[in-house]
């Protein structure tokens, strides 16, 4: 018999489990020498789906600009999959951080980038460039559900997530608003262009599985082993489920 | 005469002596006899006993252990009524209290009960054995009355006894023991005649055992006063006399 | 041995004999007496040892870290060196020096000391003599000096006092500076060691040391004394004397959870034994047991023969939590909880009678009627075996045969056949119905799914949205509904269901006739009416003979105990009573001919609820019919039925608050008659929907953990007598169950007892709100700050957009929120219902403002009162509206202009009514 305490924690805090349980190995960062790169594309398997054209039923001064189609699954002509989050798995030590600040824009009432990345125990700034209210609204299940109003007149706000997970982003003021956010704890992800195309530089030689995630059609691996200086190809095709 | 005897002799002389311990006797062999085997205390069996009767196969040795299972109740009994409490609230509690709480308690208890159960078979076995051995022929007739007597005594205190740990067992006993007594011609109220007397249910012999129509605290009261006093009073008495009997009369045998 | 030398038989080996015996014996006695008959002897000394072991293992423990510790260490080192520097050199002899000093200051410091006491006294006596020469009139002149001499010499003493003082208190202070250093480190060498002083005491507390040696704890009988707790068979009030802690010595201490017996410290400690305290309650009153027994454990658990009360074991003590808990509903009593709601909601109550337990409504249908919904050949089956129709039923199985069973029918239907005929006639077949047009019918299917029929009802066989125990449907399962039920019938039950059933328990969804068209066109999908010809078995069925046997039949089995059957309204239960099972002795339970079984109450209470009729004979027969219940539900009912007791606990111990248990218990069986918490989350049970809605908990029922403080009663009270769309986005559907009047006075009380609220009435005098506020309020709400009608409704004004996106009326906030409540809301909506779509703006977890700083100082909390206030003059409810229903073809209201104020624009809005937004006072 379900109860209200199972579907609690699945929105709620965990944070005793957060801190113990997941025993994630430490990353440790730093500089990088003789290491190569992955690099290659995500390919769709068979005949490329429309994009849905999104419904923009509200505040349609600001947000009505121009037509919103959805980016659930976005396939270019040559069938490259755009907005997949490509990533090594099994890393522990390797280059550090980029510089900079994880910023998710909302314009035009979309969530700008549309996948963003945001390294664990980093602040996200997430800015309201709209000038109407908006909020935030995440859906998680290892990291706390938050669900904060972004009023016009709050330009920046500041978010950090504790465990890496792709978390899903939505506005309840605008129902169709959706982004995510890539929680990662090390630098090895990359998100295709449209494409399809992406590249993991400076990674320290050696034998990795790489890992491939697409909001629609799930996630995939392959093995990799990357030479120093040199570049190893790989492909990915998803197919629809 | 030395000073030390000299003291002694004005000691023993002394009114506050002699009034307490009166006169002593001449130390022969034959008073020294006489003082013991004078005294019930020191010597309950009679000084002069017949060969053949002193044999276990004659004399069982019953009567004597009886007497000693009596003293044990007793004994054990006195230890008992210090911590038991004859009211219907407390009689069964206090009884498992003397179980679980005091030292000895259940030793005392069970030696109590031991000892009512062994007393009861040996005065039946005592009778039997006077009955096969003659000994209630005369001059014994009367003793052998004495000894029914305390054969009913002895029951009659069993039967008291065991309504005291007031539980299930007790009372119905007691029930089914006291029920009888309503049937009694003219003094029980489901007797014959009982219109004649009077007897009702509240006032009759039954009523007179239990102390009003039903058991109750009154009952247990007043067994328990049967039981502790009473009975055993009655009952010391008439072992008096028994004994008394037995001393004067010697233990019997097959005519000289 | 001749006779002649009988006086000269030894009896010495007799003696010898018995003497060893009796030495024996006696030994033995003592023996037993003292040790073995005194377990918790034993016991106290291990569990002594073992607390002692573990509290010299913790000093040891810490003594080590204070080893390891380097700051610890460095500390001492530094004491040391700064002791011996104390010692040698100069600053020891400077030190010697000063003590001398302070040894001779010490000594004139006494003297004047002494001196002035001295004064003292002796002013005392010269002021006597000076009031006694008064007294009798003599020349005072003399005293009078010598007083004020002393005067003099008292104030000279004191200056000398006060010199030697201050002299002595240099020298102290010179003292000081000097060990200053070594008493700072002393005393941090005290703080870090402090840990292990207290490990060192608790290791002291537990022994007793002679000389050298170290004995544990002498042995003491631990006892619990409730006073007039039992009563004796002459209503005379009697003390119970629990000593169960005298063997379980670790009971009520944390840390001996993996123990053994008896030193393991009780499950759920805090739980448990905080709430009833060992000297309050002492064990007995939960366990049971024989409390005083202290001899052995077969003894003290009342494991042994005659004694009424044997200890419980496992779940079977949650027996104990109903004698003083009323609503047994609580953490840490979820088996008996279970095995009540099961017996009151499986039937029990409909043939056997118990205390408290008489008033329920029947738990089977309303069959009064039945004959004008029924299949006959349908109703001939089930009466023979329900379970093969519908294999969750509540309804048993009476192991009829076919003859019976088309007895019974025959008489329910001609029982029912007046009334049945009656209702016919005023409900005509409509029409529209068709289970063959497939679009109907997927819409019916899409209106099953999404108005909430699933939040009691199964629509395909094995789907069980709703389940009493393990194994009971609260709702019936419809996955072969057509095969029992006619369309007509159908039609008007959904749109009406009192209407055929006075006491139905089933809601009226306020169904359009479109939508009950469709449903019924989609139920009548549900299973396969084959072959079967009604009105032929009907007429054989009704046959007189037939009737009459059927009707001896309902009355032999007592089928009016749970069925409402016309001419049997007085029918009184045929079940033995119940109310005082849990103390049946042994003796009186009839095992029949089973030798199979154990001779414990348990068994025969188990075996008899897992087959009915299992002690059946040749001679007695038994008419009980068989639930099919899992063993956890019967385990459950077991623990209830063990809770039936003679003995009662005295008022003293029961739960204080009784009017709040007692509302606590009404309340919650109505809400169980109506499953409410077969949608909603109430008291974090139930809403089993939910799991429909994971994606989005927005889109399903509402959770109503905290409604009690959060709406206010007359309007919740009002609410529940006729319910009215208060989430626009909502597609599924809060039905309309006609609670009476009582009913929903109890589900008022229910909830406010939840939050421990007495009096659950709130007035707000609006003319009490500060304007300055409400202005606030209105500036926060308004499209420039938080733009709150961007979501939210506000009676006739509508936000832009499809329902979906909506949030509820504001203006309804004044009549049924409760002000307290909208403050803890705004502060955080998370909180108080996860997963909503309400966001949070502001984050009182830490000092950082949240809201705008030129509203009211920037002062956060002062912004959510405003906001509040500001809402409690928003306009009344709406009038119950027509159904909500997502209606596509619906025009959208335009869009608003949204002038600074956050006001419609009169041109744009499609308001009728005035604004509503008012400030009074």
């Amino acid at each position: 018999m379900l109860n209200f305490r199972m579907i609690a924690q699945s929105a709620a805090l965990t944070l005793g489990a957060a801190l113990v349980s997941t025993a994630a190995i430490a990353y440790e960062g730093g500089a990088v020498a003789g290491g190569g790169s992955i690099k290659g594309t995500v390919k769709f398997k068979g005949e490329a789906p429309a994009q849905e054209v999104l419904d923009v039923n509200k505040d349609k001064k600001v947000c009505a600009v121009g037509e919103k189609k959805s980016n659930e699954l976005v396939v270019g002509a040559d069938g490259g999959i755009r907005y997949a989050v490509v990533s090594l798995t099994n890393i522990s030590k390797g280059k550090a951080f980029p510089e900079g600040e994880s910023i998710l824009d909302q314009a035009g009432c979309e969530y700008l980038p549309y996948i963003v990345i945001v390294p664990t125990g980093s602040e996200l700034v997430i800015k309201n460039s709209d000038g109407i209210l908006h909020n935030i609204h995440t859906y998680s299940d290892k990291n706390k559900a938050v669900n904060r109003a972004q009023p016009k007149f709050k330009k920046k706000i500041k978010e950090s997530f504790a465990e890496p997970e792709m978390v899903k982003v939505t506005c309840d003021v605008h129902g169709w608003m959706k982004g995510w956010l890539a929680v990662v704890d090390h630098p090895y992800y990359v998100i295709t262009d449209e494409k399809g195309a992406f590249e993991l530089t400076d990674v320290p030689a050696g034998e990795y599985e790489i890992k491939v995630w697409q909001e629609k059609l799930g996630e995939s691996t392959q093995k990799v082993t990357v030479a120093g200086g040199a570049e190893a190809a790989v492909t990915f095709e998803l197919a629809a489920k | 005469m030395s000073k030390w005897e000299e003291t002694k002799r004005q000691i023993t002389e002394s009114q506050v002596w002699q009034s307490i311990f009166r006169h002593g006797y001449d130390d022969t062999p034959g008073n020294r006899v006489q003082m013991v085997s004078g005294n019930v205390w020191l010597h309950l069996h009679p000084s002069k006993v017949r060969r053949h009767a002193i044999r276990m196969r004659f004399t069982w040795c019953m009567g004597g252990i009886t007497f000693l299972m009596f003293l044990v109740t007793v004994v054990t009994g006195i230890y008992l009524m210090f911590y038991y409490r004859p009211t219907a609230e407390y009689a069964y509690a206090d009884m498992k209290y003397l179980e679980f709480d005091m030292p000895f308690g259940m030793f005392m208890r069970n030696m109590h009960r031991w000892a009512a159960h062994a007393m009861v078979i040996a005065v039946w076995l005592h009778m039997f054995r006077v009955f096969l051995t003659g000994s209630y022929k005369p001059p014994r007739e009367f003793n052998w009355i004495v000894g029914v007597l305390l054969l009913v005594l002895t029951l009659l205190l069993s039967f008291t006894g065991y309504l005291l740990p007031w539980d299930q067992l007790s009372i119905w006993a007691v029930t089914v023991g006291s029920n009888m007594a309503r049937a009694t011609p003219l003094l029980g109220y489901e007797g014959p005649f009982a219109d004649w007397t009077g007897a009702n249910p509240i006032y009759d012999a039954r009523a007179f055992l239990f102390g009003g129509g039903e058991i109750g605290p009154h009952t247990l009261l007043r067994f328990y006063i049967l039981h502790c006093i009473f009975i055993p009073l009655v009952a010391s008495l008439f072992m008096a006399v028994h004994f008394w009997r037995i001393r004067r009369d010697g233990f019997s045998g097959p005519p000289v | 041995m001749s006779k002649a030398d009988e006086e000269k038989k030894s009896y010495s080996s007799v003696f010898l004999l018995a003497v060893a015996l009796l030495l024996a014996t006696a030994i033995w006695i003592v023996w037993d007496d003292q040790i073995s008959r005194r377990p918790w002897k034993k016991y106290q000394y291990e569990f002594s040892e073992m607390q002692i072991d573990r509290a010299k293992a913790e000093v040891t423990a810490e003594q080590k870290r204070l080893d390891d510790s380097s700051d610890y260490q460095t500390v001492v080192e530094e004491l040391r060196e700064a002791r011996q520097g104390t010692e040698g050199g100069e600053t020891g002899a400077a030190i010697s020096e000063l003590s001398s000093r302070e040894a001779a200051a010490r000594i004139v410091f006494d003297d004047a000391d002494f001196d002035l006491r001295l004064v003292k006294s002796q002013i005392e006596e010269a002021w006597y003599e000076f009031e006694h020469a008064e007294l009798m009139h003599v020349d005072t002149t003399g005293p009078k000096h010598h007083l004020e001499e002393l005067e003099a010499k008292k104030v000279a003493t004191e200056a000398r006092v006060a010199e030697a003082q201050a002299r002595l208190d240099q020298i102290l202070n010179e003292k000081e500076e000097i060990f200053s250093v070594v008493e700072t480190l002393e005393k941090q060498k005290k703080e870090m060691e402090s840990g292990l002083g207290r490990l060192e005491q608790n290791v002291e507390g537990l022994v007793i040391p002679v000389g050298p040696f170290e004995f544990p704890k002498i042995p003491k009988i631990q006892q619990v004394v409730l006073n007039e707790f039992d009563r004796n068979a002459y209503n005379q009030p009697l003390a119970r004397v629990d000593r169960c802690t005298s063997c379980h010595t670790g009971i009520n201490k944390d840390g001996f959870e993996d123990a053994e017996h008896p030193f393991r410290t009780h499950p759920d400690r805090k739980l448990y034994l905080g709430t009833h305290s060992v000297e309050k309650f002492g064990c007995t009153p939960c366990h049971q047991g024989q409390g005083p027994a202290v001899n052995s454990p077969e003894q003290a658990h009342g494991w042994v023969k005659h004694w009424l009360d044997p200890m419980y074991q496992g779940d079977d003590v949650q027996a104990g939590c109903i004698g003083c808990h009323d609503n047994v509903r609580i953490e840490g009593a979820e088996t008996i909880a279970l095995g009540e709601k099961l017996f009151e909601q499986v039937g029990c109550v409909g043939c056997h009678l118990v205390d408290g337990y008489g008033d329920l409504p029947k738990i089977g249908p309303y069959l009064r009627r039945v004959s004008a919904k029924v299949d006959a050949d349908w109703l001939v089956d089930w009466v023979k075996n329900p379970h093969e129709f519908r294999p969750r039923t509540k309804m048993p199985n009476f192991y009829f045969d076919q003859a019976e069973a088309e007895a019974i029918a025959g008489y329910i239907l001609a029982s029912s056949a007046k009334e049945g005929e009656e209702w016919l006639a005023s409900h005509p077949a409509p029409g529209g119905i068709d289970s063959s047009d497939a679009a109907l019918v997927a819409k019916g299917a899409e209106l099953a799914d999404s108005l909430g029929c699933r939040g009691c009802h199964g629509l395909a066989p094995g789907e069980s949205p709703a389940l009493l125990g393990d194994s009971k449907d609260i709702a019936p399962n419809l996955g072969n509904i057509a095969e029992k039920a006619n369309q007509r019938w159908m039609y008007h039950w959904l749109k009406n269901p009192r209407g055929y059933s006075p006491e139905a328990r089933m809601p009226s969804l306020r169904l359009s006739d479109d939508e009950a068209k469709a449903l019924v066109s989609y139920l009548g999908t549900l299973g396969e009416p084959a072959g079967s010809d009604d009105a032929a078995t009907r007429d054989r069925l009704l046959d007189a003979d037939n009737v009459a046997e059927g009707e001896a039949l309902v009355r032999k089995y007592g089928c009016a105990g749970c069925h409402n059957i016309p001419g049997m309204e007085a029918e009184s239960r045929i079940g033995v009573e119940l109310s005082v099972f849990g103390s049946k002795p042994l003796e009186e339970l009839f095992f029949g001919k089973r030798t199979d079984i154990p001779h414990t109450w348990k068994d025969w209470t188990y075996n008899k609820i897992n087959e009915p009729r299992i002690y059946e004979t040749d001679r007695i027969e038994q008419v009980m019919p068989h639930f099919a219940l899992s063993e956890e539900d019967i385990d459950a009912i077991l623990v209830f039925l063990a809770s039936r007791q003679e003995a009662k606990v005295p008022e003293a111990y029961k739960l204080a608050d009784r009017q709040r248990e007692q509302a606590l218990v009404d309340g919650l069986r109505v809400i169980e008659h109506y499953n409410c918490v077969g949608c909603h989350v109430i008291n974090d049970q139930g809403g089993a929907i939910l799991a429909r809605y994971e994606e989005n908990p927005s889109l399903g029922p509402p959770i109503l953990n905290g409604e009690g403080a959060k709406v206010q009663s007359d309007w919740f009270y009002s609410f529940l007598k006729q319910p009215v769309p208060l989430r626009p986005w909502l597609k599924i559907r809060m039905p309309t169950f006609g609670v009476s009047d009582d009913e929903a006075r109890k589900i008022v009380e229910y909830f406010a007892a939840l939050e421990g609220i007495d009096s659950p009435f709130v007035h707000i005098d609006q003319a009490a709100l500060s304007p300055e506020y409400v202005e606030a309020g209105k500036l926060l709400a308004s499209v420039d700050y938080f733009s709150c009608y961007t979501c939210h409704q506000q009676g006739e004004r509508k936000p832009e957009g499809p329902e979906e996106g909506w949030a509820p009326d504001l203006a309804m906030a004044s009549e049924r929120l409760n002000p307290d409540w909208i403050v803890e809301w705004i502060k955080d909506p998370q909180a108080l219902m996860p997963g909503s779509r309400m966001p949070a703006f502001y984050d009182f977890s830490d000092d950082s403002p949240d809201g705008p700083d030129d509203v009211l100082g920037g002062n956060d909390l002062e912004q959510v009162k405003a906001l509040r206030d500001y809402l409690l003059t928003l306009g009344s409810m709406p009038v119950a509206a027509a159904p909500v229903v997502a209606d596509p073809e619906r025009v959208e209201p335009a869009a608003m202009d949204q002038g600074t104020d956050g006001t419609a624009s009169s041109e744009t809005s499609n308001a009728a009514a005035p604004e509503t937004v008012q400030v009074e006072g």
